[in-house]
């Protein structure tokens, strides 16, 4: 079904960027932790995009190959931790500071936060607006024939 | 197509799904417009159904059978298959990704637009159909 796999396409990419979404506000949210579980302070995450086929069933997978036409989902492959090391902050005040006095901070660049927010919330309409022509598209076919 | 249905309306349904068929790869290209090392991709299927429409015509050479070569390399109607093409971004992006975001929402609009139109003439040979079949009433 050409509208079912053009509406799944659309929603795989809402639900993609609005886990980018999640994981910046994650990051915004962090921008001054110093302690996470795996010790030391919250370092920034990245989301990783894959365009993959679209999920099939047992008997599709034995039958076909991907063809060249098939529409590709926007698929989170992963979440990646972003390596830049830490701020060093001069605090000597706060509990985290070491011998001389340095705290280190996560390295978020509020402004890189925000720009990559933007960025996620165009998408996420952009997939809205192709869901919607997908839709009206759907709508009229069902109007065919119809006195 | 032999019957009541005539080759418009054949060539309304090709249209029509190949319309729908394009709204979704435009619609997966809007979803990966920022999955890394994507390329976007487009159907045509103006050229191949130019093509088709003018397969009765016989070609330049005589035959005597529907089999013969008439030197014209026309698919018939229902043959005729739409073809994937990669559209390049002329701007480019930095992960080698080529989706172009605005220029794939003009085009599911141009698709769209399209698409009710086909759906309006289709609906509108069927209205017809009816009212020949009933002798004139609507």
């Amino acid at each position: 079904m050409n509208f079912l796999d053009a509406m799944a396409a659309s929603s795989s990419g809402l639900s993609a960027q609005r886990f980018r979404m999640n994981i910046i506000s994650a990051n915004i949210a962090n921008a001054q932790t110093t302690r996470t579980p795996e010790g030391g302070p919250y370092r920034r995450r990245d989301v990783i995009f894959g365009a993959l086929p679209a999920p099939r069933t047992f008997e599709e997978e034995l039958r076909a190959q991907v063809k060249e036409d098939d529409p590709l989902h926007a698929k989170v492959l992963g979440v990646a931790i972003d390596d830049r090391p830490p701020v060093l902050k001069y605090d000597p005040s706060h509990p985290d500071s070491n011998e001389e006095g340095y705290v280190a901070m996560p390295n978020i660049n509020p402004m890189e936060e925000m720009t990559n927010l933007m960025l996620a919330s165009r998408s996420y309409e952009a997939n809205v607006a192709a869901y919607n022509a997908t839709k009206n598209m759907a709508l009229r076919a069902l109007e065919i024939g119809r006195a | 197509m032999s019957g009541i249905f005539d080759r418009h309306v054949q060539l309304l349904h090709k249209s029509l799904d190949f319309r729908a068929k394009r709204n979704a790869l435009l619609g997966s290209n809007v979803a990966n417009a920022e999955t890394p090392g994507y390329k976007s991709k487009d159907l045509v299927f103006e050229n191949a159904l130019g093509k088709a429409m003018n397969a009765h015509i016989p070609g330049p050479l005589n035959t005597t059978s529907l089999q013969h070569f008439d030197g014209r390399h026309a698919t018939p109607l229902h043959m005729v298959k739409p073809e994937v093409i990669r559209t390049s971004n002329p701007v480019g992006n930095m992960d080698e990704n080529s989706v172009d975001l605005e220029r794939e929402m003009v085009k599911l609009g141009e698709n769209q637009v399209v698409y009710q139109a086909l759906t309006r003439f289709i609906g509108h040979k069927f209205t017809q159909l009816r009212m020949s079949i009933r002798e004139g009433e609507v």
